[in-house]
């Protein structure tokens, strides 16, 4: 069956929650699949050329047509779902760093485009001067709050100014402006 | 003040997703307070941190120093001239894992370092040789699978069939295995899985030398046990960009930018772009190759002399002379001899301070320099720094490092191997290609007329094979830990070999391969430019002290060397009276020219020395310049 292989990519992204290894193998073997539906289709249109309003030829242009046009769909889907993936991630993890494990998942397009939305993003703080990806899911309700150091990290220059010891296994009491980031990154544990 | 600036840098560096630990911000305040113009700089230092290189999210003194570093590099040129031009001794190449899985490869953070490798460091040896060729081969369109069940009807496709499923499996197949002496005399093929015996009577075979341990494509039938060859053949060889193209920017060269997707992050593009940018504009940047340069030899040394003082005016890039540093093995003790012919080749340099000052030398040694081991064992180590001490203090930059060993110039990659290779691979060659358009019976194989000269069957076989020397290890001991610095893949831009048989120049599927026979016996090195990848043979065999001329053909060069002669003609003019004669009678002519690509592959090993005079001076110098020169001195 043609498109089967542009199927299984989306398959393969509709189960994992995260971004899963970018499938170039699998990409690149459906591109090839375009291009051999395409010369099916030129041939079949180009060789019968009196016979092809008859339905039988109608119907097997539409089929080669048809496929490749979903296989390019398939594909596009792909590349679209990944990128929201990848925008995703920028705004949840409190800071434009790509773990080892994901920088292999993602192809070397995807990549630049992570660090191009980054220095974006960034760009816009800056002018803006406010870090928007912080606090997105709720309001805070109190203005100092509790965490503890999940990462040895030493001394530490806060937003205020001010230098903490974060230790591992420590707890502070700190300001949550200061230390939002931290959290998302998962550095740091919001105690409650 | 403080608070207020400190607040400023912290939000700064945290709109960047950033945080600054402590260290970092006692540095930063202090470059602050030494520069005026406080907020840019920390703008440009952020600017600068490569943020697909951190491993957290904490800033500390060292990325700090290290952003300012880029950034005094990027805007002086004398720094980056430091870093255009690197050498990687083999030692610090990192390995790397092909994974089946993910169709990458993969670095070995924890790769067994040893010297002395276990019993799986042997067989992972032979894997990975045997899986750089495979994935290579997978994709190549030779192999490719049909894209739609039609498409199987209409052309043939081939595929390469594992070993372990031929029994019962009839019918002709292509598969891809390693040639193995299992049982004495009868050769066996072996993949990842099994092995089969192989029956060769009747193969044919048209191109490469295969050894024991090549790895080979065969087509053939299994039948009654064995797997009888009808075509063997070598497996394609993959040109560079497609093979890059597949990396995803994984640098197996030298791991010198291996992080997945930095080497097209702006800060590495920015640079890369400054690389071409710098390869492009200094056309007078040449590098020479010269092999078996022995050092005690009076006359290597005169001839030395004469080629220092034909550059001297324009210093050459780098020099990179491969041993032999002796004509004889130092033994017992004689070993330290050595030190006293590296003091005289420095005090020669010192001669010419335009090449000491601007000239990077690199030293790689040949199979009997004394490092340390007499086993020619690969890599072989650098000469130890006991002899070449006071060397490297009298000429400044100056490498000695391993053989094989890779260099970095700009953007090229450049593989330097020095080892007789050709003589090594033809006399342990089991099978002789027959050529393609050989009408004659293959009792005159060896005839004149065979097309392919005997180095594009080597090149042939190491670059589709992706190994420098891919011989069995009791042939050609390797250190099981490090088989991976002698990989070809992906091909480098210029591969250097050093083989004592003919000299030769090639380019095949886009790398340029060049051969330097012994600069001892011809006197001849090659004169590579890398800004628009061109190599020259050189020879000084005609050439005395009175009558050089630069062999390269750029003509200013050679007014510069002319004007520079005269003057110095007096000062040199007792060594050329005594030399005169000695080297003119040496010499010998390049007249068969060509006769270097069109000679037959002779089974008879000796006479390669021989031959090696006589061939390629394709690029010697005119007779009749230099008799005239000759005359003018003996008046």
């Amino acid at each position: 069956m043609f498109t089967e292989k542009a199927i299984e990519i989306l398959k393969e992204l509709k189960r994992s929650e995260t971004i899963p290894p970018y499938n170039s193998t699998t990409i690149s073997k459906t591109i090839e699949e375009i291009c051999a539906l395409y010369t099916e289709y030129y041939e079949t249109v180009t060789e019968n050329k009196t016979l092809k309003t008859t339905p039988y030829f109608l119907a097997h242009t539409y089929v080669f047509h048809s496929s490749a046009a979903r296989n390019k769909r398939c594909i596009l889907a792909y590349l679209m779902e990944r990128s929201k993936r990848i925008r995703e991630f920028r705004w949840n993890s409190g800071g434009g760093l790509l773990s080892v494990n994901l920088k292999e998942n993602m192809s070397q397009d995807e990549l630049d485009y992570f660090n191009d939305y980054d220095k974006l993003l960034n760009e816009y703080h800056t002018n803006v001067g406010l870090d928007l990806t912080i606090d997105t899911e709720q309001p805070p309700k109190e203005l100092f709050i509790e965490v503890r150091v999940l990462k040895e990290l030493g001394q530490v220059v806060l937003n205020s100014g001010g230098t903490v010891n974060l230790h591992l296994n420590t707890t502070h009491f700190l300001r949550r402006s200061d230390v939002g980031g931290l959290i998302s990154q998962g550095v740091l544990e919001h105690i409650i | 003040m403080d608070i207020q600036l400190k607040k400023h840098i912290t939000k700064v560096f945290l709109l960047n997703g950033l945080s600054v630990k402590a260290d970092a911000m006692k540095y930063l305040l202090k470059i602050l307070t030494e520069n005026k113009n406080q907020l840019t700089i920390i703008d440009d230092i952020i600017k600068n941190i490569d943020k697909t290189t951190l491993k957290g999210n904490f800033i500390d003194q060292i990325i700090i120093e290290k952003s300012i570093k880029e950034i005094n590099v990027a805007s002086d040129s004398n720094l980056m001239e430091k870093e255009i031009f690197k050498v990687t001794n083999a030692f610090d190449i990192p390995s790397y894992t092909y994974d089946q899985n993910q169709k990458l490869f993969i670095k070995n953070e924890k790769a067994n370092k040893s010297l002395h490798g276990d019993a799986k460091s042997k067989s992972e040896l032979y894997r990975k040789r045997y899986q750089n060729v495979l994935q290579r081969i997978e994709r190549h369109a030779f192999f490719a699978t049909p894209s739609i069940p039609s498409q199987s009807l209409k052309m043939q496709f081939n595929s390469i069939t594992p070993l372990s499923s031929l029994l019962g499996n009839s019918g002709s197949k292509y598969v891809l295995g390693t040639i193995s002496q299992i049982t004495e005399g009868n050769y066996f093929l072996e993949d990842l899985n099994t092995n089969v015996p192989l029956d060769l009577s009747n193969a044919i075979f048209e191109y490469g030398l295969i050894t024991e341990n090549s790895i080979v494509q065969v087509y053939g039938e299994f039948r009654d046990g064995a797997f009888v060859a009808e075509k063997i053949e070598l497996p394609p060889i993959e040109p560079r960009e497609i093979s890059m193209h597949y990396l995803h920017g994984i640098d197996l060269f030298d791991g010198s930018n291996d992080t997945i997707g930095q080497s097209s992050s702006a800060r590495s593009r920015q640079l890369r772009e400054q690389y071409e940018k710098y390869e492009k504009e200094k056309e007078d940047n040449s590098i020479l190759y010269l092999s078996d340069v022995y050092l005690d030899n009076p006359k290597v040394m005169e001839k030395l002399n004469v080629m220092f003082m034909g550059y001297s005016q324009i210093p050459p890039f780098a020099i990179i002379m491969m041993g032999n540093f002796t004509e004889n093995p130092l033994l017992n003790g004689k070993q330290y001899q050595l030190k006293a012919y590296f003091d005289q080749l420095a005090s020669i340099i010192c001669k010419y301070p335009l090449i000491r000052e601007n000239t990077r030398f690199v030293f790689v040694p040949g199979p009997t320099d004394p490092t340390g081991l007499h086993l020619n064992i690969l890599p072989k180590f650098p000469i130890p720094n006991v002899f070449v001490k006071d060397f490297q203090l009298r000429v400044p930059h100056s490498t000695f490092t391993t053989n094989p060993c890779r260099i970095r110039y700009c953007t090229q990659e450049i593989v330097i191997f020095r080892d007789d290779l050709q003589n090594r691979m033809r006399r342990h060659s089991i099978l002789e290609p027959s050529s393609p358009t050989n009408k004659d019976s293959d009792d005159e194989m060896d005839g004149q007329n065979s097309e392919i000269h005997i180095s594009q069957h080597i090149l042939g076989t190491i670059f589709s094979n992706s190994h420098l020397c891919n011989l069995p290890l009791d042939i050609r001991p390797v250190y099981w830990n490090y088989d991976h610095t002698l990989s070809l893949y992906p091909l480098p831009d210029v591969l250097v070999m050093g083989d004592k048989a003919d000299s030769y120049i090639h380019q095949l599927e886009g790398t340029h391969c060049v051969s330097i026979s012994s600069f001892s016996t011809n006197f001849s090195f090659i004169h590579y430019t890398p800004s628009d990848k061109n190599n020259n043979f050189s020879n000084l065999s005609d050439v005395t002290m009175d009558n050089f001329k630069d062999t390269s053909e750029d003509k200013e060069m050679s007014d510069v060397v002319d004007d520079k002669n005269s003057i110095d003609n007096d000062n040199n003019l007792h060594i050329d009276d005594n030399n005169n004669n000695n080297y003119n009678n040496n010499s010998e002519d390049g007249e068969d020219d060509g006769q270097d690509l069109n000679s037959s592959i002779n089974s008879d090993q000796d006479d390669t020395d021989s031959k090696n005079i006589k061939s390629n001076l394709d690029f010697s110098l005119e007779d009749s310049d230099s008799e005239d020169d000759k005359e003018t001195i003996d008046l």
